[in-house]
């Protein structure tokens, strides 16, 4: 049978588009990147035209659309959330019903018409949300038999399953189902935290290692009742996503000593505690259920998907629990993850292989499955617009780019294939000094524009991890936190600090990528996975001693990462980014012209 | 208008029929059972080896 499958995730969060050959991931990208509109939903066009147009075929070469959920389950479990609510609901009920009676509940005849402009609709064939991230999970693994866990907010019923992946496929072994989801928990705090669902999640973890779990208590005794086996339900009195549009109400409020915080108000030790309690719960219920799925499946290794595998403190404490030998998490976790899992769902029924566990790696080539630029589209767009640039040899530019980089200069990085999921790896990436103590407030408040408590992450070469962080095991998608390594640490001294008082204090001879509890969300980068980020780490070591940079998303608060070598030097003109490094050609800011006319653009950028 | 007809339906239609099923059982299991060992449901092997669907052993409850 051929085996050519086109996955989509559509109409809710982060749409986006994943072609697969023969069990083989060719190419994924979000549609955000295309529609420069962070997380849309809309139904996933520029990103199917892209993989479509990457491998060079057009929609009637394709065998198979696989679509990431099913509407009609979804809609049902829609129908009993109202049967459990009603008569309150109504709000909610007000909002959605006209969606579900009208479109949405004929989703892939919406899927099919939007596709149709592209050529004659191959089959559609729906996969569960879980199934389709376990299988997002588990066969790009590097691992030919595992346990796999996905935990998230909720598709259609499942919010927690979890799986057994052998070589004969994977099958389902239990579920938790909707209400009871360990991602509406987290959601719901960060909410009453007054950041944004389903985007500020990230935020939210950041900031627990600023407070102390003082809320453990109350969280573990009135929200959730949670079971030896890690199984659990919330105690749906005290939330309010049954009834309404919003996350929380006077439930929270009495709890917790008062209203939500108001999104982008001063942050208080009060945020700090609730960020650190739900983040601890959050962990021992993680640690439960993993135990529960090496129980249940007898595995060594286990892979995670789902909105909550994106937790990369909860993944680096599973690690350091040592419940399983290895865990492997697939780099876009969330929704988006969810067209590649029903793509790969789909073409493992139709016969598909996972010839990559051949070569012992995994199958997602670094995550690097978006669109690349050739050098000569570049240089046509840098003498178009008469940018000043200069071209270099790979190594020249490594070893140029590590000088400024030594400096203290700012590099935005944009080279190959644009990373698929929500990390940047060195593909669009923003790059520092992790020596530097004054770059995490440089990069937060002049580059990024945003909140001065969040951390940024470090890239390390694969081979020199050890010696900077204790890390287990490998962490190519920067989906696991590890401690510094003892050896780096700088004890506090003075008296002591608490909330972001803390950030005032180096911790590690890197602090700019030293959390303030001393940890980092590492990324290991090895040769063969990313050569050009490898080279240039290693001009660094060369040059400084140190094998690790900050790397950060090439972007700006509130935008997608950039995508084209347009949006990248959009994006260097307008922030504090001192070198620019587009493919071979290297843009130093001071050599270009001032822009005009452009100083509202944050005006444009919604607030994430 | 469609706010009133939604309305109609959500008072009217939805609401008794939620009612009358919740004087029965609870569709979305809310009740916290300290008794219990565990709020897992088991999925027990799916005689299909095509589809990870799986027949389902509903022990929730």
């Amino acid at each position: 049978m051929s085996n050519l499958v086109l996955g989509l995730s559509a109409f809710y969060h982060d749409s986006a588009a994943a072609l697969v050959r023969d069990g083989r991931v060719v190419s994924a990208a979000q549609e955000e990147r295309f529609t420069r509109r962070r997380h849309d939903p809309a139904f996933p066009r520029r990103a199917v035209d892209y993989c479509l147009r990457e491998s060079g075929i057009s929609l009637e070469d394709v065998d198979a659309v696989a679509f990431y959920e099913d509407p009609a389950l979804k809609f049902r479990r829609v129908l009993a959330t109202y049967l459990g609510a009603a008569p309150g609901g109504f709000a909610s009920f007000r909002d959605s019903a006209p969606q579900w009676l009208g479109w949405k509940l004929s989703t892939l005849r919406t899927v099919r018409r939007e596709l149709a402009g592209a050529g004659p609709v191959p089959p559609i064939e729906v996969r569960r949300h879980h199934e389709s991230h376990a299988a997002s999970a588990f066969y790009p693994s590097p691992y030919p038999r595992a346990a796999v866990l996905c935990i998230d907010g909720v598709g259609e019923w499942a919010t927690t399953t979890i799986w057994h992946g052998t070589e004969d496929g994977l099958r389902q072994l239990a579920e938790l189902r909707f209400p009871h989801s360990l991602g509406l928990l987290y959601s719901a705090f960060t909410y009453f935290c007054g950041f944004k669902v389903d985007s500020g999640e990230y935020k939210l973890m950041g900031l627990a290692p600023y407070g102390t779990p003082r809320y453990e208590r109350v969280i573990r005794e009135r929200l959730i009742d949670i079971r030896p086996d890690g199984s659990f339900r919330l105690n749906l009195r005290y939330f309010e996503f049954l009834r309404g549009q919003v996350m929380t109400g006077r439930g929270f409020e009495s709890l917790f000593g008062g209203p939500r915080r108001q999104p982008e108000s001063p942050l208080t030790p009060r945020e700090f505690d609730l960020a650190a309690s739900v983040q601890s719960v959050t962990e021992q219920v993680v640690d439960r259920l993993a135990r529960t799925a090496r129980d249940l499946t007898g595995e060594r290794t286990l892979c995670l998907a789902g909105g909550v595998a994106l937790n990369c403190v909860a993944n680096g404490k599973l690690v350091d629990n040592q419940i399983f030998d290895e865990i492997w998490v697939q780099p876009a976790a969330g929704d988006a993850g969810g067209a590649l899992g029903a793509a790969l769902s789909v073409s493992a029924a139709r016969g598909g292989s996972r010839d990559h566990l051949a070569g012992g790696g995994d199958g997602m080539s670094g995550a690097l499955l978006g669109p690349a630029y050739a050098d000569d589209e570049i240089e046509a767009y840098l003498r178009e617009n008469r940018i000043p640039h200069r071209r270099w040899e790979p190594s020249a530019q490594a070893t140029e780019v590590a000088r400024h980089l030594a400096a203290g200069r700012v590099v935005g990085w944009f080279q190959g294939r644009m990373e698929f999921g929500p990390r940047a790896l060195g593909a669009r990436s923003i790059l520092g000094d992790p020596r530097d103590p004054g770059m995490q407030s440089v990069m937060n408040q002049k580059i990024k524009f945003r909140e001065s408590f969040r951390p940024f992450a470090p890239s390390v070469l694969a081979a020199d991890a050890k010696d900077y962080f204790d890390l287990k095991q490998e962490s190519p998608y920067m989906l696991i936190v590890s401690p510094i390594a003892e050896a780096r640490r700088i004890a506090a001294d003075g008296p002591a600090a608490t909330g972001l008082e803390l950030l005032r204090r180096p911790r590690s001879d890197i602090p700019a990528v030293t959390h303030v509890d001393y940890s980092a969300r590492v990324q290991t980068v090895a040769e063969e996975t990313d050569p050009a980020y490898h080279r240039l780490l290693r001009a660094f070591k060369e040059a400084t001693g140190c094998p690790v940079l900050v790397n950060t998303s090439f972007n700006v608060r509130g935008e997608p990462i950039v995508n084209t070598p347009h949006e990248a030097y959009t994006c260097f003109m307008r922030t504090n980014i001192d070198m620019l490094a587009l493919g071979p050609f290297l843009l130093d800011k001071a050599e270009q012209p001032v822009p005009a006319g452009d100083d509202d653009w944050r005006a444009d950028i919604p607030m994430d | 208008m469609r706010r009133m007809m939604l309305g109609v339906l959500y008072y009217l239609l939805l609401t008794p029929i939620a009612l009358l099923i919740r004087s029965v059982r609870d569709p979305l299991h809310r009740r916290w059972d300290m008794n219990k060992a565990t709020y897992w449901s088991l999925i027990t092997a799916s005689e299909d080896k095509s589809r990870t669907f799986a027949q389902r052993a509903d022990n929730d409850c």
